[in-house]
């Protein structure tokens, strides 16, 4: 078990670095943002089964739910940018600003 | 066997968080799902590792995959913001080492006790993880499935709503 709680924690960690590390291309963001709820709903299976509690795989199926939707919604929004700015590169996104 | 998929797990997201090219990293993310789907399997929560095949490979990464094939994606240089990065870093890692420091210095005996001895769960009738799902999810938390319901509606309204184009002429449709 401990070994699995530390895949986990090594991957939210790897996600959270990602997305801080990601300025430039957001898509990258997007996948990162993926991982970090991948490690949750795996962190959850492992202490429901562990505890022998079920609430704990209900959660990672609602995490999924709810991983799936904002990613659809992210990957709308980005289509909408490129359209149009034509190109995916967010750093200079501050100048949207009045 | 848990120990290798785990690795390889960690191996996975790190190329996919830190790569050059976005279309490796959405590879290395749909590898990543199925590692974990395979960890599931391992752990015999069978129905939850189906479940995230179809649900994350099948949807969210196939929808990444239009993105890739739609939008045109040019490689960059490598722009590294050394100062900032490594604030950020040191920030996030600390919370990091404190947790494994936790997990594996400390010799406390609540994560390593003996687990369940499982030999004698196969003598009393067992029910598959589906059918466990099956009782929890419709018996106890309805309201939460009738949620995640609306959830994915207010996503699907909202993805076409986001994407929809006023200036375009309606043409007739019959």
């Amino acid at each position: 078990l401990t070994f699995q709680i530390a895949i986990c924690l090594s991957m939210f960690v790897i996600g959270t670095l990602g997305i801080l590390y990601n300025r430039r291309d957001i898509l990258i963001v997007l996948v990162c943002i993926e991982l970090l709820l991948l490690s949750v709903g795996i962190l959850f299976i492992v202490f429901s089964i562990y505890l022998d509690d079920m609430i704990g795989q209900l959660f990672a199926i609602f995490i999924l739910t709810v991983a799936a939707a904002e990613s659809s919604i992210g990957l709308g929004i980005l289509t909408q940018y490129y359209k149009i700015t034509g190109d995916i590169s967010v750093i200079d996104i501050g100048m949207l600003r009045g | 066997l848990h120990l290798f998929f785990g690795v390889l797990l960690i191996v996975c997201s790190l190329l996919a968080s830190f790569s050059l090219n976005p279309v490796e990293s959405v590879l290395f993310l749909i590898l990543c799902f199925y590692l974990s789907a395979c960890i599931l399997f391992i752990f015999n929560v069978e129905f939850l590792a189906l479940t995230y095949v179809v649900v994350y490979v099948g949807a969210v990464a196939v929808l990444f995959l239009f993105i890739i094939m739609m939008l045109d994606i040019r490689v960059k240089k490598n722009f590294f913001n050394k100062y900032k990065f490594f604030i950020y870093f040191f920030l996030v890692s600390s919370i990091y080492i404190f947790f494994v420091f936790i997990l594996f210095y400390l010799n406390n005996t609540f994560f390593t006790s003996t687990s369940a001895n499982v030999d004698t769960l196969f003598l009393v009738d067992t029910l598959s993880n589906i059918e466990i799902f099956g009782q929890v999810l419709y018996n106890y938390h309805i309201v939460n499935f009738l949620v995640a319901g609306v959830i994915l509606l207010i996503a699907l309204v909202g993805c076409v709503c986001i994407t929809l184009d006023h200036n375009r002429q309606n043409k007739k449709l019959f």
